[in-house]
C-alpha cells in the first residue's frame, strides 16, 4: 500500500541559496511528525512547499498514491492540507467566529456551524472569547482562533509552525493534548518546533533538518535527545551542551546600585473600562535584570508600552534614574536611553521595506553616530550596520538587503542589536526569544546579560518561564494586571510561580 | 519588492501600454511605428515641440511631487488640482495687489503667496485626517471642485479684467513674468524650478532626520510611532509641503505662461501629478523623467494627428493604459494590495470629468 503522503526529491532554491535539497519523506495518517532544525534550516520552506506557497524546483508530492500539484494555499485546503503560521492571517476587525467562517458559502455559516465551532473549542479545551474582535485578543488567543479555523475546515494534514511559542505554559499541555486528539482521529500533524521536550511529548517521529537537507527521520521514543540535537546542530556542538543545564551564571551584585527604573502605582484602564494594569509597582536597579513572568495577556505587553511611552498610564508615576518621565513623549524617552524590543517585531520593531542598515538606524536616527554635519550619514549607517551584522552573525550578511528578505530569527537579531546599542539606562525586552532556536536563544540571552553587566537596568518580559528564571536576578510574576509576587529565581519552585501566575484577583489580596 | 524589479515592472507596463496603443493605431489603418516616431520626435527632438513638452511638464512635475511627499507619509493627496487653483489665485491676487515690486523680490513673493495658498488648501484635509480620522482621499478630491469654482467666481467677479470677453483677470506686470528658457518660445524656467525642488526633496527624504521619519510613517506607522515620530504632525507636515508644491505649480501657470489668472486654467495637472508620482514609484528623483514622458505624450498627440492622421484620442487611451498597467505593476502579488490601483482608476474618471466640464464651459 502506498503511504498517505509521499514526498520525493523536493528541491527549492532562492537565487544562490539552496533552501531545500532533495527532501524525501513518507508519512501516514494518524501520525505526528516533528520537524526540528535551527533557524534557516528549511523547516518553514518545506512547510510552505506542502501548502503551495512555494513551488518546488524539483520533486513530487503524492497524496494517497496520486501525484498532486499544490499550486496555492487554497488548493492545499482542497487537498486537506492546512497550516498555522507563526504570523497569523486573521482579520483584526472581525470576531473569532467571523474569522473561522470567512470565505465559506452562506449555507455553511448558519447556527449549525456556530455550534460546531463551540464544540471544537471545548473539545480542544481552547479558551476563546467569542464576543471580542481579534485585534483585542492577546496573541495566544489569536493563535487558538487560527488553529480552530483549520480544524473547522476538516484538514487531514495540519502543519503547525512553532505553535507553542506564543502559548502560556499552562496552555501548552491542553494544547498538546488537543493535538494528540487530532492525531488519534487520523490527522497527520507536522509540528515545527525547537523545543525538544515538547517534541518528545507529542511526536511519533522527528524529521531533523539542517541547511536544507533532511539529516534523519527518526522515531522519537528510541532516539536520545542528545542525538537529535547533535544532528540538528551538526558539528557545531554536541548533544551535551543542549541537555545539560547551563552553568549557573554569576549574578550581578546590584544591592547597592541605584534604581534605574521605578514604577509606582501605575494603573491603566482601557477605553472599555477594563483594568489592564492595577497598581503596578516595581523597580529595576542599574545592572539588574528583573524578569516579568506570567501567562500571555495579563498586562505584560501593556506594562512595557507604558514604560516606553507608547501607551499613557491612567494614573501612577514612572521615574528613570530618579527623574520623573511619567508624561514624557516616546521621543524623549528614546533620547533618555531607553531601549525597547517590542513583542511584535514585524508590525512594530521593523520596517520590512527598508534595508537592514536603515532598520538598524531608524529608532536612533538623530543620534550623533548616524549624523555628520547635520545630515544623516549613509556611510556611518552602513559601517555601523556592517559591524553589527558581523557581531550578531546576521545572515545573509548584507546590510543593504531589505529586512523582509531575512528569516524571523535574523530579523529579531536586528531589533535586538539596535536596542542593545541604544539602551544607555534601561532595556525593556518583550518575548525576545520567541521562535528562536536553541543557539539563537542563548545568543540573545548573552547579549542581554552583557547589557546588564555594563550597568543598564533590564526589564525582561517573557512567557517562557525557563528563560525568565535562567536570566533574571529577580522575577516578578504578573497575573490579571497585577504584580502577584516577586521571587528569587534561585530559591523558588515552579509550583510557587505557577500559583502566582494563575492567582485569581481575590486570592491575591 | 526591490527597486530593480519595480523599475523593470514599470518599464514592462509602459511597453505594454505603448504596444496596445500601437494595435489601435494599426486598426485605424496607420503605421504605429511611424506614428510613435512622429510623436516622440516632435515632442522631444523638435525645438518647438520640446518647448511645448517642457511647458506642460513644469506643472506636472510639481504636481507629481505634491503627490509623492504626502504619499511617502501614507497620505493620498488627490487634491493637487484644487491646490493648484488656490495657489494660482493667491499668487495672482498678490501680483495684482502689489504690482510695483522689482521682479527679483516680487517673483519669490508670488511663489510664496501661492505656496501659502496651496498649503492652506491642503491644511484642511490634513487637519481632518490627523485629528479627526477623516479619509483624505474624499476630502482632497471634493475640495478640488470647491477650489475650481472659487477661482471661476473670482475671475468672473472681483478679479474680472475690464472688457474681458472671457473670465480672466488683468495681466500681471511684466517684471513678475518668469524668464523664458528657450528663446522665441513660451517655455519659461518653471521646469528648472521643478528640478531644483526635486533635488531638494530627494535630499531631504534621504539625508535629514525629519525626511527620513516622514518616510517611516508611510512605510510602517506603528514602527514610526515606536521610533518616537509624531504621526499627526508628520501627516500635516507632508500635506503642507504637498499643498505648497501644487500651489507653486499654480503660480507657474499664472506668471510663467498665461500672465493672467484664467478660469479653468489648469488642464487637469493635479491629476496628471498622480500618474507622474506612480510612474516614478514615489521616488522624487525619477519624477522629472516621468513628468517629461507624460507631458511629451500629451504634447505630441496633436502633432501626430496632424502629421500621420491618427486620432489624438489614441494617446489618451495610451495614457489611461499606462496608469492602469503601472498600478498593476506596483501591486505585489503577495500582499494583493489594491490600494494603489483603486484611487488611480478613480483618477482616470476624474480627469474625464474635468475635461468634459471644460468643454461644456
Amino acid at each position: 500500500m502506498d503511504p498517505f503522503l509521499k514526498v520525493t526529491g523536493i528541491c527549492k532554491s532562492f537565487g544562490a541559496v539552496r533552501a531545500l535539497h532533495n527532501v524525501n519523506l513518507l508519512a501516514s495518517k494518524g501520525e505526528c511528525i516533528a520537524i526540528l532544525g535551527e533557524n534557516g534550516a528549511g523547516k518553514t520552506t518545506f512547510a510552505s512547499v506542502l501548502i503551495g506557497l512555494y513551488q518546488p524546483d524539483n520533486g513530487e508530492i503524492k497524496l494517497g498514491g496520486t501525484p498532486v500539484s499544490v499550486t496555492s494555499p487554497a488548493r492545499a485546503i482542497e487537498h486537506g492540507i492546512g497550516m498555522i503560521h507563526q504570523h497569523f492571517s486573521l482579520v483584526g476587525a472581525m470576531t473569532a467566529e467571523e474569522n473561522i467562517l470567512i470565505g465559506l458559502p452562506s449555507t455553511k455559516r448558519g447556527a449549525e456551524a456556530r455550534a460546531r465551532i463551540r464544540q471544537l473549542c471545548s473539545d480542544f479545551d481552547f479558551n476563546i472569547d467569542f464576543d471580542i474582535r481579534v485585534t483585542e485578543m492577546p496573541v495566544g488567543m489569536k493563535q487558538r482562533v487560527e488553529i480552530l479555523k483549520a480544524l473547522f475546515r476538516d484538514v487531514s494534514i495540519l502543519i503547525l509552525d512553532e505553535p507553542t511559542s506564543v502559548l502560556a505554559p499552562t496552555e501548552v499541555a491542553p494544547f498538546l493534548k488537543g493535538v494528540r486528539k487530532l492525531v488519534a482521529n487520523g490527522c497527520l500533524v507536522f509540528f515545527i518546533s525547537h523545543k525538544l521536550d515538547e517534541i518528545r511529548e507529542i511526536a511519533d517521529r522527528v524529521m531533523i533538518m539542517r541547511h536544507g537537507r533532511v539529516e534523519g527521520v527518526l522515531p522519537v521514543a528510541t532516539t536520545p535527545m542528545a542525538h537529535m540535537s547533535a544532528l540538528m546542530m551538526g558539528e557545531k556542538s554536541t548533544g551535551e551542551t543542549v541537555d545539560t543545564p547551563k552553568a549557573k551564571k554569576a549574578r550581578n551584585d546590584t544591592s547597592s546600585a541605584p534604581d534605574a527604573l521605578v514604577v509606582s502605582d501605575v494603573c491603566l484602564t482601557d477605553p472599555g473600562g477594563a483594568e489592564i494594569l492595577q497598581d503596578v509597582t516595581l523597580s529595576v536597579k542599574a545592572g539588574e535584570i528583573l524578569g516579568i513572568a506570567g501567562i500571555d495577556g495579563n498586562g505584560q505587553t501593556e506594562l512595557s508600552e507604558v514604560i516606553t511611552g507608547l501607551k499613557r498610564q491612567t494614573s501612577g508615576t514612572i521615574h528613570l534614574n530618579g527623574t520623573e518621565i511619567s508624561s514624557a513623549s516616546i521621543a524623549s524617552r528614546i533620547a533618555d536611553g531607553i531601549g525597547f524590543v517590542p513583542e511584535d517585531r514585524h508590525a512594530e520593531g521593523l520596517v520590512l521595506s527598508l534595508s537592514v542598515e536603515e532598520n538598524m538606524a531608524f529608532r536612533s536616527i538623530g543620534e550623533d553616530r548616524f549624523m555628520s554635519g547635520g545630515l544623516i550619514s549613509r556611510r556611518a549607517m552602513h559601517e555601523i550596520a556592517s559591524d553589527v551584522v558581523a557581531a550578531f552573525d546576521i545572515r545573509p550578511p548584507d546590510p543593504k538587503l531589505n529586512a523582509s528578505a531575512l528569516s524571523g530569527g535574523n530579523q529579531q537579531k536586528i531589533v535586538l542589536a539596535r536596542e542593545v546599542a541604544r539602551a544607555r539606562n534601561l532595556l525593556v525586552v518583550v518575548q525576545p526569544t520567541k521562535g528562536l532556536d536553541v543557539g539563537a536563544t542563548e545568543f540573545v540571552q548573552n547579549q542581554i546579560r552583557a547589557v546588564a553587566q555594563s550597568g543598564v537596568g533590564v526589564l525582561y518580559i517573557s512567557t517562557e518561564l525557563e528563560h525568565v528564571l535562567d536570566i533574571s536576578d529577580r522575577v516578578a510574576v504578573m497575573a490579571f494586571g497585577r504584580i502577584t509576587g516577586v521571587v528569587d529565581p534561585e530559591n523558588t519552585t515552579l509550583q510557587d510561580i505557577g500559583l502566582l501566575m494563575t492567582a485569581a484577583p481575590e486570592e491575591v489580596q | 519588492m526591490n527597486r530593480f524589479t519595480m523599475q523593470r515592472r514599470i518599464a514592462i507596463a509602459l511597453l505594454l501600454a505603448l504596444s496596445a496603443g500601437g494595435v489601435l493605431i494599426l486598426l485605424d489603418g496607420h503605421n504605429p511605428f511611424e506614428a510613435y516616431k512622429v510623436l516622440f520626435l516632435e515632442s522631444f527632438l523638435n525645438y518647438w515641440g520640446f518647448s511645448n513638452t517642457l511647458v506642460k511638464a513644469s506643472p506636472m512635475l510639481l504636481a507629481g511631487l505634491a503627490v509623492i511627499i504626502p504619499m511617502r507619509a501614507g497620505v493620498f493627496n488627490i487634491g493637487g488640482e484644487g491646490q493648484i487653483y488656490i495657489g494660482g489665485l493667491f499668487g495672482a491676487v498678490f501680483a495684482l495687489a502689489v504690482p510695483d515690486l522689482p521682479g527679483l523680490l516680487g517673483v519669490p513673493l508670488i511663489f510664496f503667496a501661492a505656496a501659502v495658498g496651496g498649503a492652506f488648501w491642503a491644511a484642511i484635509p490634513a487637519y481632518l485626517k490627523a485629528y479627526r480620522g477623516t479619509n483624505e482621499v474624499i476630502v482632497t478630491l471634493l475640495m478640488n471642485f470647491i477650489a475650481i469654482h472659487i477661482v471661476s467666481y473670482a475671475v468672473a467677479g472681483p478679479l474680472l479684467a475690464e472688457g474681458a470677453p472671457y473670465p480672466y483677470s488683468e495681466e500681471v506686470s511684466e517684471a513678475y513674468r518668469l524668464p523664458i528658457l528657450m528663446p522665441r518660445s513660451d517655455t519659461h524656467v518653471g521646469f528648472v524650478f521643478g528640478l531644483a525642488m526635486t533635488v531638494i526633496l530627494y535630499f531631504w527624504l534621504r539625508f535629514t532626520p525629519s525626511g527620513f521619519q516622514l518616510d517611516l510613517v508611510g512605510r510602517n506607522a506603528r514602527a514610526a510611532a515606536y521610533a518616537g515620530v509624531d504621526q499627526k504632525k508628520t501627516v500635516i507636515r507632508a500635506m503642507l509641503i504637498g499643498g505648497s508644491l501644487a500651489g507653486m505649480a499654480g503660480a507657474i501657470e499664472v506668471i510663467g505662461l498665461k500672465y493672467r489668472l484664467f478660469h479653468l486654467f489648469s488642464d487637469g495637472y493635479g491629476y496628471d501629478g498622480i500618474v507622474v508620482a506612480f510612474l516614478a514609484a514615489l521616488n522624487p528623483i525619477v519624477a522629472p523623467l516621468t513628468a517629461l514622458f507624460l507631458a511629451g505624450l500629451s504634447a505630441g498627440a496633436g502633432t501626430m494627428q496632424r502629421a500621420v492622421g491618427v486620432d489624438s484620442s489614441v494617446i489618451e487611451v495610451v495614457e489611461g493604459l499606462v496608469v492602469v498597467l503601472v498600478a498593476a505593476a506596483l501591486v505585489t502579488p503577495r500582499t494583493r494590495s489594491t490600494s494603489i490601483l483603486k484611487p488611480l482608476a478613480r483618477n482616470l474618471r476624474l480627469r474625464r470629468q474635468t475635461q468634459r466640464q471644460k468643454k461644456e464651459a
